[in-house]
């Protein structure tokens, strides 16, 4: 990273392409909080499939994200019922269910949205819309941008921006391990033992684009 | 992924016979959640920088596991097929929901630095995983103990991870120094790779690697 | 039993909702106090630790920790503009005061040494870092300049870069430091890399850096700075004295 675009960094803390960049590389949403990793360890196999699965979830993320955020402003945060006339509600302990509940819904209408109007990119994305209900970077994305204190707008670069970190991270892997295929692996570590091993070296290298 | 379904047993066997300790014990070691099922490897990373929080993440998982395996059990006659995995995930996400209450109210600390990991192990594959490959097919009992294993299974690599992350990474274990300071005198550094990602996916790739070479399984 | 017809699938979603919800709002109605409870400890915990009552490895019990915290510390609300302790308004009710006047009035905690005297001011600091807002106490000394201690107790930074803030064996670097130039309030400098003795002002006001994570560290160096700031007109007279 250039010295200009860490200045620039420093001087917008909470800026767009601050949120997004940071989300993307340094804070990869995979790399360094380890959420998706049982879907990214079993579509990381073929390449295609890790950019149908990538697409899904950037798409995903971008909506669940600000739905969340409005979801829990408007209804479950304490005081979040002023406007309903009750500045005393505390309906935080639904969190969870709550945001599964309309992560699973989102994911339910896209699939549907995605059947009716665009057939072809159904057959391409279809089968991993349901994987993505239980993807716990979607979970957990909405679960940041809660503890982090986002602005709507910040938190739809941060979902666009942890959705394409995710992305990436599942495709550069998946070309790593189509590479692998023809090394000489010892047996036992073959597989996750060494899909482990090479993410860690992945993410040292996004760790370099932190330096801050 | 590589899920397996253990057929359903017979109803006559004793409360605890051969075949239920076989639950509890295939999942600890032979059918390892983590090493050979791959479920749940999210928070078993994360939250594994110290052993405190290691246990901790382990007890909920088996704690949600159980509860959750137990309650979809007795449901699972009823559940209409359509929206199985809708109610999984709402009876998950309740017990879940109770377990971060209970932190909250009585290992304050702990929660604090848990923080976003306890509400994701509804999303742990674990959870979910047990729920379809087992407790939609098999008796309440039976189910609590195969949450019980797997949870147990899941919580012992994830002490082991731990651990090793905390001696090398802090030089202490359980909070309490290990690392003599002689050692730090004598030149020795925390290794700071280890409380970050990197270090924690190298050394989950090598447990897995001994786990494996020990019994025996291999990929492919 | 038809358990795939509409009415039946609707029936039991509803049903299940209902008996969870039910469930779960009644779990944290049964906890919600020793969940306050909890966290009040925590903090009381964290303002003796700021003001050095309380090291790591303490064997007393929560009893006794509260008890201590009841006879030595004293909790006040300090008027900002005036320097003065608030006398019409109460520290309870700061939470529902609107965001100006939480502004102006702002909580202090005083604790008291074995001789009765105060032996450390403890001011909440809170602000941004690098991903959340940072909120900690900051202890001064009996003179309101050397800094008696630091905690951070809540804080959404990443593990192991900004999350460093916590550890006390960073904090206890800023023991010692002096937040005045002079006259001049400076506050602390968490510098960029390690601090360098041999210039005075460093080895006086300046800590070392957290590797790899220098936007927390500015905003540390931010909001430090403005919350002493805001102290000014209490703290000056008793530096005075």
């Amino acid at each position: 990273m250039t010295a200009a675009m860490l200045a620039f960094f420093e001087g917008n803390q909470e800026g767009f392409w601050s949120i997004l960049l940071k989300a993307v590389f340094v804070e990869n949403i995979l790399l360094s909080f380890f959420l998706g990793m049982c879907s990214y360890l079993a579509v990381s196999k073929r390449v295609d499939s890790a950019v149908g699965l990538g697409i899904a979830v950037i798409f995903v993320q971008t909506l669940t994200v600000p739905m969340n955020w409005t979801v829990w402003t408007f209804l479950l945060k304490p005081g979040a019922l002023a406007w309903a006339g009750m500045p005393d509600s505390d309906l935080s302990y639904l969190q969870f269910l709550t945001f599964i509940a309309s992560i699973a819904a989102v994911v339910q209408v896209v699939e549907m949205a995605v059947d009716k109007f665009s057939p072809k990119l159904y057959a391409a994305l279809g089968i991993f819309l349901p994987l993505i209900a239980v993807n716990c970077a979607i979970l957990g994305g909405s679960m940041f941008m809660v503890e982090r204190n986002y602005s709507l707008t910040q938190s739809v670069t941060y979902g666009v921006g942890s959705g394409l970190g995710w992305a990436l991270a599942i495709v550069s892997m998946a070309t790593i391990r189509w590479k692998m295929r023809t090394a000489h692996v010892p047996a036992p570590l073959r597989g996750l033992g060494i899909t482990f091993i090479t993410t860690g070296l992945v993410a040292m290298a996004f760790m370099t684009f932190g330096g801050m | 992924m590589t899920a397996t379904t253990t057929p359903p047993v017979a109803k006559t066997s004793p409360l605890f016979g051969p075949d239920e300790l076989k639950v509890i014990k295939d999942p600890l070691w032979d059918n390892n959640p983590i090493a050979l099922q791959v479920l749940g490897i999210c928070s078993a990373l994360a939250v594994t920088t110290r052993l405190d929080k290691a246990l901790v993440m382990g007890i909920g998982v088996t704690f949600v596991t159980s509860i959750a395996n137990v309650l979809i059990s007795c449901l699972r006659n009823f559940i209409p097929n359509k929206i199985r995995i809708i109610v999984q995930l709402v009876v998950v996400s309740g017990v879940v929901i109770v377990f971060d209450q209970i932190l909250k109210a009585y290992m304050y600390d702990l929660s604090k630095q848990l923080s976003v990991f306890v509400g994701l192990i509804i999303t742990n594959c674990i959870v979910m995983g047990r729920l379809e490959a087992y407790a939609m097919g098999n008796p309440p009992w039976r189910s609590f103990l195969d949450g019980i294993g797997n949870g147990l299974g899941y919580m012992w690599i994830l002490a082991v991870v731990g651990a090793i992350r905390e001696i090398f990474g802090s030089g202490s274990l359980l909070g309490f120094k290990v690392v003599p300071q002689a050692l730090y005198d004598a030149g020795y550094v925390n290794n700071g790779l280890m409380v970050l990602a990197p270090g924690a996916f190298v050394l989950l790739g090598i447990i897995v690697w001994v786990q494996r070479s020990i019994s025996g399984y291999s990929e492919k | 039993m038809n358990t795939s017809s509409n009415g039946y699938v609707l029936g039991f979603a509803i049903g299940v909702c209902v008996i969870i919800s039910a469930a779960l709002a009644l779990t944290s109605a049964a906890l919600k106090d020793t969940q306050d409870a909890a966290a009040e400890f925590d903090r009381q915990k964290n303002v003796m630790m700021a003001a050095g009552q309380l090291q790591a490895g303490d064997t007393r019990s929560r009893q006794e920790l509260e008890q201590a915290y009841k006879d030595n510390v004293r909790e006040v609300l300090i008027d900002t503009e005036t320097g003065k302790e608030a006398t019409d308004r109460k520290v309870e009710d700061r939470a529902k005061m609107s965001e100006a006047d939480q502004k102006r009035y702002r909580m202090l905690a005083i604790a008291k040494g074995a001789d009765g005297k105060p032996e450390a001011y403890v001011l909440p600091i809170s602000g941004k870092g690098l991903w959340s807002t940072l909120y900690g106490y900051l202890a001064l000394g009996a003179d309101a300049t050397t800094i008696k201690g630091l905690t951070f107790y809540k804080h959404g930074e990443t593990p192991g870069l900004g999350g460093e803030c916590e550890n006390p064996e960073w904090t206890a670097k800023w023991v010692g430091k002096s937040i005045l130039d002079g006259d001049k309030l400076v506050g602390i400098v968490v510098k960029k890399g390690t601090v360098d003795p041999a210039v005075p002002f460093e080895k006086a006001h300046m800590v070392d850096g957290l590797s790899g994570a220098t936007i927390t560290c500015n905003g540390i160096n931010k909001f430090v700075k403005s919350d002493l700031k805001a102290f000014d007109t209490f703290l000056g007279p008793i530096r005075k004295k």
